[in-house]
C-alpha cells in the first residue's frame, strides 16, 4: 500500500502515513482533540487540504439574537460527504462559547450561534478553515415561504372530503337519498368549502385584484372569477337544496396551489443558489501604521492608507503603487488572462490579484467608489429587465373576454329559448367549466420541470422565461477567460522529476502557482517527497533541500517557473497557463450539431484567442474587444435577427450579459455577474449550456402539448355547457381529467431530456 | 342511515385533527428543509 497523508489522502513518499503539510496535521489534531476519530473511519471521501482563512471576517455582519447570543449564516465550501458535515458540526459544537452549529450538506449552508463574550466569528471561521473547509460570507437571503404550503395542506384536506361527500350525493341521485341526509351532506360540504374559497384561494384573488388595478388581465383573473362563481353558486344552491360545484372548487384550488408551490420552489432554489454562488471570502488587508503592520477588514481601510500586498493576495482597494514590483492579474475587470507587470506609480484596482512579487499601495478609493463597485452597480442597473408575462398570461385577456362573451350569449340564448330558471344554471356551468385550471397549470408545471432538469445538470435559471427563451437561440457567444477556459493557472508542461521536486518545495506555500504545481503532482499520482530547510523569499522564489540536494524555484517570466540546482543552473522548467475546460470541445461540437453558431468574443489579444478557439474547434473569433465593443457586437447581431446566448464570468462582461437574449454567468466569476445573469453554471464546466438547450426544448414541447390539451378541453367543455349538458357531476369528472393530463405532461420533461442526451 | 349523522361529523373531526396537526407542523418549519435530516440521521 502507498503511503498517504492521513488527513487529505495526498500520496507521500516513504512507507508510513505522514502528514503532507502542517495544515493537515493541525486539522488531524483538532479532530482528535474533539474526540471525533470516528470521522476517519466513516468518511467516504478524503478531506480537502486546509488553506489559511482570510482576515476580513471581523467586518461580516452578525445578527444579535434575544438572550445575548449572536447568529451568522455562512456558506462552507469543500463539503464532500456527509461525514464532512458531521465533523464540522461537532468540532464547532465542541468549541467553547458555541451554542448551536448546523451545516446543510445539500446546500452547503451553515447556521452558527454563539456567546459573543466567549468567541467571535473570525475565530469560528478560522476553526472551519483549519479543518480544510472554506467558509464564505453569504449575502441576504429569503426564508422559506410557508404560506403556500399551509394553504395547500388545508385545500387538499377539504378537497378530498368534498369529493367523498359529493360522491355520496351523486350516487344518492341514482338511488334516492333522504332529504335530511342530502341537506346534511350539502351543508357539511359548504362548511368545508368556505376556508378553501376564502383563505386558500386568496392568492388568486389578490393576484387578480392587483392585475386589474394595473390594467392587466392575467391568468389569475379567470381563475378568481371561476372560484367566486362556484362559491357564491354553492351558497345559493345549498340554501335552495340544489346540486353544487363545491367539489370541483376544492379540487381546482388544491391543484392550482400545488402548481404554484412547485413553481415557487424552483424559483427559490435558483435564487438561493445564485446568492450562494456569489458568496465571497471577506476581504482583509495589511495596513502600514507607525507601529508596524496590522491586518484590518477591507471595510476599515481609508483613502490615504498604505497597504502591503504579497503574492497571491487580492487587492482590497483602488490605489497607486508606491513601492515594489509584481505581476498583476486583472481578469475580473478586463477579461485578460495574462498578468501584467506593475511597478511604482502605476494604478491598481480592487479585485485584481497580485500573482507574483510584493508591492505597497497608497489607497485612492475604497468601498463603493472603487472601479469594481462602480462596474458592479452599472451591471445591476443594466440587467434589471423586470418580470415578463408567460404564454398563458398572454392569452389570458382573450380567454377571459371569450368566456364572458360565450356566457353572455348562452344566458341570452337560453332566456329567449326557454326561461330564466334554465338560463342561470347553464350560465353558471359555462363559467365553471371555462375556469382555466389545466391552462393555468400547463405553463408553470412544465417550466418548473425544465428548470429542475437543467439545475440537476449544472445550469441554474432564475426564471422559466429565460430558459424557454433558449429554444430560439441560434448563436452562442462565449467569453474566453474563465468561461471557455478554466480561469485559473494550470501546469501545461513539466517533466515528472522537475514537478516532483518543485511540489516538495511548494507543499506548504499558498501561492496560486504553488497550488497549481502541487495539485498537478497529485493528479499525476506522484508521491510528494519531503523538503527540508525550506525558505520562501516573497517576490523572489523558494529554496530548500530535497533528496539531500539544494534546489530553488524562481519565476522565469510570465507563465514559466525555473527549477535551479545548487549551482543556480536551470535544471528544468514548468510551464503554466490558463487551460481550456475539459468539456469545451465536445460542447462546441454538440452545439454545432444543433445548428447553432459558436463565437469566441474576448478582450484578450488575437494570438491567444485563436489558439484557444482552434483547440475548442470554434471557427469565429473576435479578439481584442473592450466591454462596450462586446455589447455592441451582440446588439448588432440581435438587430440582424439573431437570438444570442452570451456566457461570461467577469465584471467586464456586464454590458454584454445585459445585451444578450439569454445571459449565463459562471460560478466563481464576479459575484455581481452571477447575481444579474439569467442563469448560472454551478459547476466548473461549460457543458451545462448544452443541458440547458435540451431542457428548454423539452419544456417548450411539453408546454405546447399541454396548452393544446387544455384548449381542446376548454372548447369542448364550454360547448357542452352551452348546450346545457354539463351538471356538477360532469364538471367533477372533466376537470381532474384535463388537469391530470397536464400534470402527466410535466413529468415527461425529464424523460425527453434524457432521450436527447443519448448518443 | 342514521349512523351517518353520527359518523360524518366524527370522520371530519378525525380528518380535521390531522389537518390541524399538519398546519402546526408546517408553521413550525418541519417542512422547510427536506434534504438534510435524512443525511444527519446516519451520523447521530
Amino acid at each position: 500500500m502507498r503511503a498517504r497523508c492521513p488527513h487529505c489522502g495526498t500520496p507521500v513518499e516513504g512507507v508510513a502515513d505522514v502528514f503532507c503539510c502542517a495544515g493537515c496535521e493541525v486539522a488531524f489534531d483538532i479532530i482528535h482533540g474533539a474526540g471525533l476519530e470516528r470521522y476517519y473511519d466513516e468518511r467516504t471521501e478524503f478531506a480537502p487540504r486546509p488553506e489559511p482563512v482570510a482576515g476580513g471576517w471581523a467586518a461580516v455582519p452578525v445578527d444579535n439574537l434575544p438572550g445575548g447570543l449572536c447568529e451568522a449564516r455562512l456558506r462552507v465550501d469543500g463539503l464532500r460527504c456527509a461525514s464532512c458535515v458531521w465533523v464540522v458540526e461537532r468540532v464547532l459544537e465542541a468549541t467553547p462559547g458555541v451554542t448551536h452549529a448546523q451545516v446543510s450538506y445539500a446546500t452547503g449552508r451553515a447556521i452558527l450561534r454563539w456567546q459573543p463574550a466567549r468567541i467571535d466569528l473570525p475565530r469560528l471561521a478560522q476553526r472551519i478553515a483549519a479543518l480544510g473547509y472554506a467558509p464564505r460570507a453569504l449575502g441576504v437571503e429569503s426564508r422559506p415561504d410557508r404560506g403556500l404550503l399551509l394553504r395547500l395542506g388545508v385545500a387538499a384536506f377539504a378537497a378530498m372530503n368534498l369529493m367523498l361527500l359529493h360522491a355520496s350525493i351523486y350516487t344518492g341521485w341514482i338511488d334516492t337519498m333522504e332529504p335530511r341526509f342530502l341537506a346534511l351532506f350539502q351543508w357539511t360540504a359548504l362548511i368545508l368549502a368556505t376556508p378553501v374559497a376564502l383563505w386558500c384561494a386568496s392568492p388568486f384573488f389578490a393576484g387578480a385584484l392587483s392585475g386589474l388595478r394595473a390594467g392587466v388581465l392575467h391568468m389569475d383573473v379567470p381563475i378568481a372569477l371561476g372560484v367566486a362563481i362556484m362559491y357564491v353558486h354553492g351558497i345559493i344552491a345549498t340554501l335552495l337544496g340544489h346540486e353544487t360545484f363545491l367539489d370541483s372548487l376544492g379540487m381546482l384550488v388544491a391543484l392550482l396551489l400545488a402548481g404554484r408551490m412547485l413553481e415557487a420552489r424552483g424559483r427559490r432554489r435558483a435564487a438561493e443558489a445564485a446568492v450562494s454562488l456569489a458568496a465571497s471570502v471577506p476581504h482583509a488587508a495589511r495596513r502600514m501604521t507607525p507601529n508596524g503592520i496590522e491586518t484590518v477588514p477591507a471595510a476599515e481601510i481609508a483613502v490615504g492608507d498604505t497597504l502591503e500586498v504579497a503574492a497571491g493576495e487580492e487587492l482590497a482597494a483602488d490605489g497607486v503603487v508606491v513601492d515594489g514590483r509584481g505581476q498583476l492579474r486583472r481578469a475580473l475587470l478586463t477579461g485578460e488572462a495574462e498578468p501584467v507587470t506593475i511597478g511604482s506609480g502605476q494604478r491598481v484596482e480592487a479585485g485584481t490579484i497580485l500573482v507574483d512579487g510584493s508591492v505597497r499601495v497608497r489607497v485612492a478609493a475604497v468601498g463603493s467608489d472603487t472601479l469594481l463597485s462602480r462596474m458592479a452597480a452599472q451591471l445591476e442597473a443594466a440587467a434589471d429587465r423586470g418580470a415578463q408575462p408567460t404564454a398563458a398570461d398572454r392569452i389570458a385577456p382573450v380567454f377571459t373576454a371569450l368566456t364572458l362573451l360565450v356566457a353572455a350569449l348562452a344566458f341570452t340564448g337560453w332566456t329567449v329559448a326557454a326561461d330564466l330558471s334554465r338560463a342561470i344554471p347553464v350560465t353558471v356551468a359555462v363559467l365553471v367549466v371555462a375556469c382555466p385550471c389545466a391552462l393555468a397549470l400547463a405553463h408553470p408545471l412544465a417550466a418548473a420541470a425544465g428548470l429542475g432538469a437543467a439545475a440537476r445538470r449544472g445550469l441554474l435559471f432564475r426564471s422559466s422565461d429565460a430558459l424557454l427563451e433558449m429554444t430560439a437561440v441560434d448563436t452562442v457567444i462565449l467569453d474566453k477567460t474563465g468561461t471557455l477556459t478554466a480561469g485559473a493557472m494550470r501546469v501545461t508542461a513539466a517533466d515528472d522529476d522537475v514537478l516532483r521536486v518543485a511540489a516538495a518545495l511548494e507543499r506548504n506555500s499558498i501561492h496560486p502557482i504553488a497550488r497549481a504545481i502541487v495539485s498537478e503532482c497529485t493528479a499525476r499520482g506522484i508521491a510528494l517527497p519531503f523538503a527540508d530547510d525550506v525558505h520562501e523569499t516573497p517576490g523572489v522564489g523558494i529554496a530548500g533541500v530535497v533528496d539531500g540536494q539544494p534546489w530553488s524555484l524562481h519565476s522565469g517570466g510570465a507563465g514559466v517557473v525555473h527549477l535551479r540546482d545548487r549551482d543556480a543552473a536551470i535544471a528544468g522548467e514548468i510551464r503554466l497557463s490558463d487551460g481550456l475546460r475539459d468539456d469545451a470541445p465536445a460542447t462546441v461540437h454538440a452545439l454545432h450539431a444543433r445548428g447553432i453558431d459558436v463565437v469566441l468574443l474576448t478582450g484578450d489579444h488575437e494570438v491567444a484567442a485563436r489558439r484557444m478557439a482552434a483547440a475548442a474547434d470554434i471557427d469565429v473569433v473576435l479578439a481584442a474587444r473592450d466591454p462596450e465593443q462586446k455589447a455592441e457586437h451582440i446588439r448588432e447581431a440581435r438587430s440582424g435577427g439573431r437570438r444570442v446566448l452570451y456566457a461570461g464570468d467577469g465584471l467586464n462582461d456586464g454590458p454584454a450579459l445585459a445585451a444578450a437574449t439569454v445571459s449565463v454567468a459562471m460560478a466563481g466569476g464576479a459575484a455581481s455577474s452571477v447575481l444579474v445573469a439569467d442563469g448560472v453554471i454551478s459547476s466548473a464546466a461549460i457543458g451545462p449550456i448544452l443541458a440547458g438547450f435540451r431542457a428548454a426544448d423539452a419544456s417548450r414541447r411539453v408546454i405546447r402539448a399541454n396548452v393544446r390539451r387544455s384548449v381542446v378541453y376548454n372548447i369542448g367543455a364550454v360547448t357542452a355547457a352551452v348546450a346545457g349538458l354539463v351538471n356538477p357531476l360532469v364538471a367533477a369528472v372533466l376537470m381532474p381529467i384535463s388537469s391530470g393530463l397536464v400534470i402527466r405532461g410535466a413529468f415527461q420533461v425529464e424523460r425527453l431530456v434524457r432521450r436527447a442526451e443519448e448518443p | 342511515m342514521n349512523a351517518i349523522a353520527f359518523l360524518l361529523p366524527l370522520a371530519l373531526l378525525l380528518g380535521g385533527l390531522f389537518a390541524v396537526l399538519f398546519v402546526i407542523a408546517a408553521a413550525r418549519g418541519q417542512f422547510d428543509d427536506l434534504d438534510d435530516p435524512p443525511e444527519r440521521i446516519l451520523h447521530d
